[in-house]
C-alpha cells in the first residue's frame, strides 16, 4: 500500500465530487433537509404537538416504553418520539450517499473507460478501491456528521424541557454516529462496488441500492408504532452485527474487483 | 543487440461466461493469442499489424501487464513479466482505447497531472513534463479546459501525451491513430518519428498497413493469434518478390471470385469492396502467364472489369498472400 498513489486516488475522486452538482446534492441536501426540516417543524410550532391525533392506546404504548416517561408531559413524549423518529433517518444516509458516491465512480470510469489506462499505472488495484472507499464514505459520514450537529444545536433551541433534550442527547446516539455510521457507509460502498461491477447506469444502481434503507425504514416504522425502543444495546448490537456483515461484502467487494475480473468480465 | 522487449511462446486464452439458461452458464474459452515469438530491440519502432481480432490488443495487454497470460513469458526493459509489474509499469508509456481513458470532468491538466502523480513522479518535475507535453503537441489552448468540451481528435491527442507523462524508455500505442482525421494522423506520426529520434522505442499497433510502412522499422504481421509473418518491412515485402501482385477492380461476382481462386498459378486471391466498388487482389508468381486465364475465369462468371493493373508490392499484400484474407475483414470471435 502506497500512500502517494492511495492520496492521488483520494484526491482526484473529490475533485470529481466537487465538479459534479449533482452529487454534491446527493450528499448534502438530505442531511440538512433532516436537521433543518424537524427544527423550522417545532420552532413554527412553538414546541407544541397540540393536534397530535394519537390514540390514547398510542400513547399509553410510548409511556410503557420506559419507566423514565412517567414523568412526561404528553406533549414532551411526543416531541422526544419525533427528535427519535429524526435520527433514525439519519441512518439512511450512510446507507444511501457512499453508494451513490461509489456507483457513480465506479459507473463513470466503465463508460470513460478510464479503468485500464489507470491500472497500467503502478496502481495497485487495492489501493484504487480503498481509494474509492475512502472517497465515498469520508463526505456522507461528514455530511451525517454535519447534520447531527445542526440538529442538536437547534434542539436545545426548540426543546420543551432540558429533559427532552436530555433525551435527544442520549449517548446511544453518540454510539450510533460515531460506530454505526461509518460502519453502515461501508457497508453502503461493498455494495455499491458490486452493483457497479455489474451496471452501467447509475440511475439503476441507485434503484437497487434503495433496498437498503428497507431495514432502517422497518427500524424507524416499528419505533414510531410504539413496538420497540431504541437504546445503547440496540445500538451496539447493531453495530457488532452491521460489522460482521462489512468483513463478509467487503471481502465479496475485492473478489469483484480484481484485475483480471475488471479487464475481462465488467461489461 | 539485447532486445528491449522479448516475448516468448505467448498465450493467452479468455474465459468468458456465457448464460445459456436462466440460471446456468458454460465458460467459453477464446484463444486470443497462441504462442507469440519475437524480439523488440532498442530504438526501433514496432508494427504490430494484423486486422480487428488479431490479438494486438491483447498481446499489448499482457505486455502492459494488465492481463495475466495463460502461458508463456516476456521481459519489458530487463524486467520479467508477472514478478516486476511496477518495473515494467513505470518503463513503459501507453495509450490504450484510443481517446477514451480520460477523467472527462477534470482538465486536460489535471489529466496529465493526475497520471503523473501516479508514477510518483514529484510535483516539480511532474508540472516540466506536463508543459513539455503540452507545448509539443500544442494543446495550450484547450489545456486548462475540461477533456468534455475537447473534439475527438483532441481527446486522442491529450491520450496520447498522457502516455509520455512518465517519459519511459518504452512507448506502447494501441492504434493511436484510428480515429483521426488524416492531417491530425499524418501530425501524430510525426511526433512518433521524432519521439523515436530521441531514443525511445515505440509498439505501433495499425491495421493499416500503409501506416506501418511509413512509420516502422520492423514489424509482424498477427493474425488469429499468431504471428504470421515477422522482420524489417523491406524483409516483409521481399517475402513476396519473387510473387507478383495484380489488382482487378469493378464488379465481381463470388462465383468469380471462387473461379479466380481455383486458378492453378495463384498463390491466393482476396476481394474487398470499397464504396461500392470491389476489388479483388492476387497475389500470383507469374502474373503474366496467368492473366488470359484470369480474365476468362472473371469475364465467364459476370464480372465487370473496370481496370486491371499490376501493382508494387505492399505489406497488405504480404497479409493476403499468406492469409488468404483481406485486412478490412473482422475477425473477432464473438
Ligand atoms: N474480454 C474478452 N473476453 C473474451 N474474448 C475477448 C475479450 N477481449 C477480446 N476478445 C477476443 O480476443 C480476440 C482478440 O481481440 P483483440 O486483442 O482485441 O484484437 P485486436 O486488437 O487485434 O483487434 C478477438 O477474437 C476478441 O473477440
Ligand atoms: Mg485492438
Amino acid at each position: 500500500m502506497n500512500l502517494t498513489r492511495l492520496q492521488t486516488i483520494i484526491q482526484r475522486e473529490l475533485l470529481e465530487i466537487r465538479k459534479n452538482r449533482l452529487l454534491l446534492f446527493t450528499i448534502f441536501l438530505p442531511p440538512l433537509l433532516l436537521a433543518f426540516l424537524p427544527i423550522g417543524l417545532f420552532a413554527a410550532m412553538g414546541g407544541q404537538m397540540g393536534n397530535t391525533n394519537m390514540n390514547a392506546d398510542q400513547i399509553a404504548r410510548y409511556y410503557s416504553l420506559s419507566p423514565a416517561f412517567k414523568d412526561f408531559s404528553p406533549n414532551e413524549l411526543m416531541q422526544l418520539i419525533v427528535f427519535q423518529q429524526f435520527l433514525v433517518l439519519y441512518l439512511v444516509m450512510p446507507l444511501i450517499i457512499p453508494m451513490t458516491v461509489a456507483a457513480f465512480s465506479i459507473i463513470g470510469e466503465k463508460d470513460a473507460h478510464s479503468l485500464e489506462p489507470l491500472l497500467a499505472t503502478p496502481i495497485r488495484t487495492g489501493e484504487l478501491l480503498l481509494g474509492k472507499a475512502i472517497a465515498a464514505v469520508v463526505p456522507a459520514v461528514l455530511a451525517t456528521w454535519l447534520a447531527y450537529a445542526i440538529f442538536i444545536v437547534g434542539g436545545r433551541v426548540v426543546a420543551l424541557s432540558d429533559r427532552v433534550f436530555a433525551g435527544l442527547l442520549n449517548p446511544m446516539w453518540l454510539v450510533a454516529m460515531i460506530a454505526l455510521t461509518p460502519l453502515l457507509s461501508l457497508l453502503s460502498v461493498s455494495i455499491g462496488v458490486m452493483i457497479s461491477s455489474r451496471v452501467n447506469d447509475t440511475r439503476v444502481a441507485q434503484q437497487i441500492g434503495g433496498m437498503l434503507v428497507i431495514p432502517a425504514v422497518v427500524l424507524g416504522l416499528a419505533q414510531t408504532a410504539g413496538f420497540i425502543l431504541l437504546n445503547a444495546f440496540t445500538f451496539i448490537a447493531g453495530s457488532l452485527i452491521v460489522a460482521l456483515i462489512d468483513a463478509g461484502l467487503l471481502y465479496l467487494a475485492t473478489q469483484v474487483f480484481q484485475r483480471e475480473k475488471i479487464l475481462t468480465q465488467w461489461k | 543487440m539485447e532486445p528491449i522487449i522479448q516475448v516468448r511462446d505467448l498465450t493467452k486464452v479468455y474465459q468468458s461466461k456465457e448464460r445459456s439458461g436462466l440460471l446456468s452458464s458454460r465458460v467459453k474459452n477464446v484463444d486470443a493469442l497462441k504462442g507469440i515469438t519475437l524480439d523488440i530491440f532498442p530504438g526501433e519502432v514496432f508494427g504490430l499489424l494484423g486486422p480487428n481480432g488479431a490479438g494486438k490488443t491483447t498481446l499489448i495487454k499482457c505486455l502492459t501487464t494488465l492481463l495475466l497470460p495463460t502461458r508463456g513469458a516476456a521481459w519489458i526493459n530487463g524486467y520479467q513479466l508477472e514478478r516486476d509489474e511496477n518495473a515494467i509499469r513505470a518503463s513503459i508509456g501507453c495509450m490504450l482505447m484510443g481517446d477514451r481513458g480520460l477523467y472527462w470532468k477534470l482538465t486536460g491538466r489535471e489529466n496529465l497531472d493526475f497520471f503523473g502523480a501516479l508514477y510518483q513522479i514529484p510535483p516539480a518535475p511532474r508540472k516540466k513534463q506536463a508543459d513539455k507535453i503540452i507545448e509539443m503537441l500544442n494543446l495550450g489552448d484547450i489545456v486548462d479546459r475540461t477533456v468534455e468540451t475537447y473534439s475527438s481528435g483532441q481527446k486522442m491527442k491529450l491520450a496520447f501525451g498522457k502516455a509520455l507523462i512518465n517519459d519511459a524508455p518504452v512507448l506502447i500505442l494501441d492504434e493511436p491513430t484510428n480515429t483521426l482525421d488524416l492531417p491530425s494522423a499524418r501530425e501524430l506520426r510525426t511526433v512518433v518519428h521524432d519521439l523515436n529520434e530521441q531514443g525511445r522505442t515505440v509498439v505501433y499497433t495499425t491495421h493499416q498497413m500503409s501506416e506501418a510502412e511509413e512509420l516502422c522499422d520492423r514489424g509482424a504481421s498477427i493474425d488469429r493469434g499468431e504471428v504470421i509473418a515477422l522482420g524489417t518491412i523491406p524483409e516483409l515485402k521481399a517475402s513476396l518478390n519473387r510473387e507478383g501482385v495484380t489488382k482487378v477492380e469493378g464488379v465481381i461476382p463470388a462465383t468469380a471470385f471462387r473461379a479466380v481462386r481455383a486458378l492453378d498459378g495463384v498463390a491466393s486471391a482476396a476481394l474487398s469492396s470499397k464504396d461500392g466498388a470491389q476489388e479483388l487482389v492476387i497475389v500470383a508468381p507469374n502474373p503474366r502467364a496467368i492473366l488470359p486465364q484470369l480474365i476468362h475465369a472473371l469475364m465467364d462468371n459476370g464480372a465487370v472489369l473496370e481496370q486491371i493493373s499490376p501493382t508494387e508490392v505492399t505489406l497488405e499484400d504480404v497479409f493476403i498472400a499468406k492469409t488468404g484474407r483481406t485486412l478490412a475483414e473482422d475477425t473477432r470471435v464473438k
